[in-house]
C-alpha cells in the first residue's frame, strides 16, 4: 500500500513536464539518427583497423608530430571512432557528416562538399558558407560573390567599397554582415543574403568577424574603439555593451546558438554577457593568445588560446573548465553543427595543418585530444585561419 | 494499423532505416528528457544528457538484445551520463547544483515544486532510484537489473530516500510554524 508520500511523489514525477526546447530535440534527433547510420560492426571493426592505419601514416607523412604534453596530452596515435570513406582521405576534404566545410588561410580558400571541392586554394579575402550550405559567400578584391554550392553557378555579385577582409551568414541565411576596408578603416554592413539592400552599420569597427545572434535579428561586432557592440538589424539601434572583466580591444566574439549570450575574448580574458537578459558576467582568464571561439551546446563552449584548448560549462551560478593542452598554436577553431567534433588549425614553425577531433569532454581523466582526420595538410600560413563547418 | 514493436524498431534501425530511426527516438525522447531532468534537477543539462545517451545508444543498437525491453537499456544510458556529468560538475567547482534547485521548477505547480526540489537534494544514487521507482513505475526488482545492484540495496535506498524526504517535509513544517 502506497503511503501519502509516494502517491505524491508519483503524481509529481510524472507530471514533470518535458519543456526542453526544439532546438534540443532537433539536435538530439539529428545526432541520433547520424549515429544510427553508422556502418555495421563487423565491417565497421574491420575499416577501423585499416583507416587507423592509413591515417596514421597521412599524419605522419605530412610531418604532424604528436607528441604527449600538459595535464590532457595529445594523442600519439590517430583514433578513430567510425571510419570515414576512403576518398575523403585523399582530398582531405571535408569531414565526416559535414555538408560543406571552408577554410580561409593566408588568404587561401578551400570549401568542399561531400562529394567535390568547390575551391582549392583559391587566392579569396573572405569566405563563408551558408547555413545548410546552399550557397558559398566568396569574397576577392572588391568582388563579393554567392555562388550556389549545388551547381556551382553565380547566383549573385556585388561590387564594395573596399577589399571584404571577412563575411558572415545569419543563422537563418537571409542576411550577410561584412567588414570591409575603406580608407584605412574596417566598416561593418548589414543586407540581405541576396546581396541587396546594403546597409552601413559603422563606418569605424576593428578587425574582428562580427557574429550574429541565434534568431538573425542581431550581430555584434567590435567597434575601433574596442567597445563590443550589438546592432539590432529590425530597428537599426545600436547598443554599446559596457566594458567589464578587463577585456581589452577584443579579437573574438561568437554569439551562443540558442540565446543572447555573447562570448567575447581578448589575448588574455574571457567574458560572456547575457544581452537579452539580466544574468551576470561570466568572466575567465586563458593562456595568452589570438582566441579563437566555438559554442558546442546552449551553455557549453570552446575557447582555444596559445595551444591551449578550454572547455567551458556555464554553471548556475559559476564556470565549469576543463583544458587539452597540444604542441603547436591553435590559430583557427570550429565546432560540428551537432557539437561533437571540433576542427583545429593548428601552427608550428610557421606551416599550418587542419585537422578534426573529437571535442574533448569534460572527464576525470585525462583525455587526449583525438585526432578523426587531417582535413588540410602542412602549408604556409602563419596567420589566423577561418574554418567554417556546415 | 499495428505499431511496430520497438524490437522490430531496433532492427530496421540497425539494418540503415532512417524511419525507424527516427521513429524509436521520438518514442523514447520524452521519457528519457524527463528521466534525466529529474535526475540532474537541470533543464540545461538535460539536453545534454538525453542528446549524448541517444548517441550512444544509437550507435550501439548492433549490441542491443532485440528480445529485451528497449526502454530500460535506454534508460539505463541516460543515467549513467547523467552522473557522470553531475560527478564532473563537482569535480570541476566543487560546487553542489542541486543546492540551487528552486529556478529548475518554476514550470510545475506549487505542491509539485516542494516535493521536486526535496527529491533534487537526495544523493545522486537516492534520486534515482527515486525517480525510477516513482516517475516510471520501474518495481525494485527491474532496478536492480537496470543498475546492477542487488534488489536489497535498492530497496534500502528507496526506503533511505524516502526517510529522508520525510525528514525534510518535517524540517518545511517546523520552519512555516
Amino acid at each position: 500500500m502506497p503511503s501519502e508520500l509516494e502517491r505524491r511523489l508519483e503524481q509529481a514525477l510524472t507530471d514533470v513536464p518535458v519543456a526542453a526546447s526544439s532546438d534540443a530535440h532537433d539536435r538530439a534527433r539529428d545526432a541520433a539518427l547520424a549515429a544510427a547510420a553508422g556502418p555495421a560492426p563487423g565491417r565497421g571493426s574491420h575499416w577501423r583497423v585499416v583507416i587507423a592505419a592509413a591515417v596514421a601514416m597521412v599524419l605522419v607523412t605530412a610531418g604532424v608530430t604528436l607528441a604527449a604534453t600538459g595535464e590532457r596530452p595529445f594523442s600519439d596515435t590517430a583514433t578513430l571512432t567510425k571510419p570515414p570513406q576512403a576518398a575523403r582521405m585523399h582530398t582531405g576534404l571535408p569531414p565526416r557528416g559535414a555538408r560543406a566545410f571552408s577554410i580561409l588561410a593566408g588568404g587561401r580558400a578551400w570549401v568542399a562538399l561531400p562529394h567535390r571541392a568547390l575551391l582549392r586554394g583559391a587566392p579569396r579575402s573572405a569566405i563563408a558558407v551558408s547555413p545548410g550550405a546552399v550557397y558559398v559567400l566568396e569574397a576577392h578584391g572588391r568582388t563579393l560573390r554567392a555562388v550556389a554550392a549545388g551547381t556551382g553557378r553565380v547566383a549573385q555579385t556585388q561590387h564594395t567599397a573596399g577589399p571584404v577582409t571577412a563575411a558572415v551568414w545569419s543563422p537563418f541565411p537571409i542576411r550577410i554582415a561584412y567588414l570591409t576596408e575603406v580608407g584605412g578603416h574596417q566598416q561593418l554592413h548589414d543586407e540581405w543574403g541576396t546581396l541587396s539592400h546594403d546597409y552601413l552599420v559603422d563606418r569605424h569597427v576593428a578587425a574582428v568577424a562580427p557574429s550574429w545572434r541565434w534568431d538573425s535579428l542581431a550581430v555584434a561586432y567590435v567597434r575601433a574603439d574596442g567597445r563590443v557592440a550589438v546592432h539590432n538589424a529590425t530597428n537599426g539601434r545600436t547598443t554599446v555593451i559596457p566594458p567589464n572583466c578587463g577585456l581589452h580591444h577584443p579579437t573574438a566574439l561568437a554569439f551562443a546558438p540558442t540565446s543572447g549570450l555573447l562570448a567575447i575574448a581578448d589575448r588574455t580574458r574571457l567574458r560572456i554577457v547575457d544581452t537579452t537578459g539580466g544574468a551576470p558576467d561570466v568572466c575567465a582568464a586563458h593562456s595568452p593568445g589570438a582566441p579563437s571561439i566555438a559554442w558546442v551546446r546552449p551553455h557549453q563552449l570552446f575557447v582555444a588560446a596559445g595551444t591551449t584548448l578550454y572547455r567551458y560549462l556555464l554553471l548556475q551560478p559559476g564556470l565549469g573548465t576543463d583544458t587539452t593542452t597540444v604542441p603547436a598554436r591553435i590559430t583557427g577553431l570550429t565546432a560540428s553543427p551537432d557539437g561533437r567534433r571540433l576542427a583545429l588549425a593548428l601552427t608550428s614553425g610557421g606551416s599550418t595543418r587542419v585537422v578534426a577531433a573529437a571535442a574533448p569532454p569534460f572527464s576525470e581523466q585525462a583525455t587526449p585530444l583525438h585526432v578523426l582526420q587531417l582535413l588540410l595538410p602542412a602549408r604556409p600560413a602563419a596567420g589566423p585561419v577561418t574554418l567554417s563547418w556546415q | 494499423m499495428v505499431e511496430p514493436s520497438d524490437g522490430e524498431l531496433v532492427g530496421r534501425a540497425h539494418r540503415g532505416s532512417r524511419d525507424a530511426a527516427a521513429t524509436l527516438f521520438e518514442r523514447h525522447w520524452g521519457g528519457a528528457w524527463r528521466l534525466a531532468r529529474t535526475v540532474s534537477g537541470r533543464r540545461d543539462m538535460a539536453d545534454d544528457i538525453v542528446q549524448d545517451a541517444f548517441e550512444r545508444a544509437f550507435a550501439a543498437l548492433g549490441r542491443f538484445d532485440q528480445s529485451r525491453p528497449f526502454a530500460p537499456w535506454l534508460h539505463r544510458i541516460v543515467i549513467n551520463r547523467a552522473l557522470d556529468l553531475l560527478r564532473s560538475e563537482r569535480r570541476l567547482v566543487g560546487l553542489d547544483v542541486a543546492a540551487h534547485p528552486s529556478a529548475e521548477w518554476r514550470d510545475v505547480s506549487a505542491d509539485d515544486r516542494a516535493l521536486l526540489e526535496a527529491v533534487a537534494t537526495l544523493t545522486p544514487q537516492r534520486r534515482v532510484v527515486i525517480v525510477l521507482r516513482y516517475g516510471l513505475g520501474y518495481s525494485p526488482a527491474e532496478i536492480a537489473r537496470m543498475l546492477e545492484l542487488p534488489t536489497g540495496t535498492v530497496n534500502s535506498r528507496l526506503a533511505r530516500a524516502l526517510e529522508d524526504l520525510r525528514e525534510r517535509e518535517r524540517e518545511r513544517d517546523a520552519e512555516r510554524t
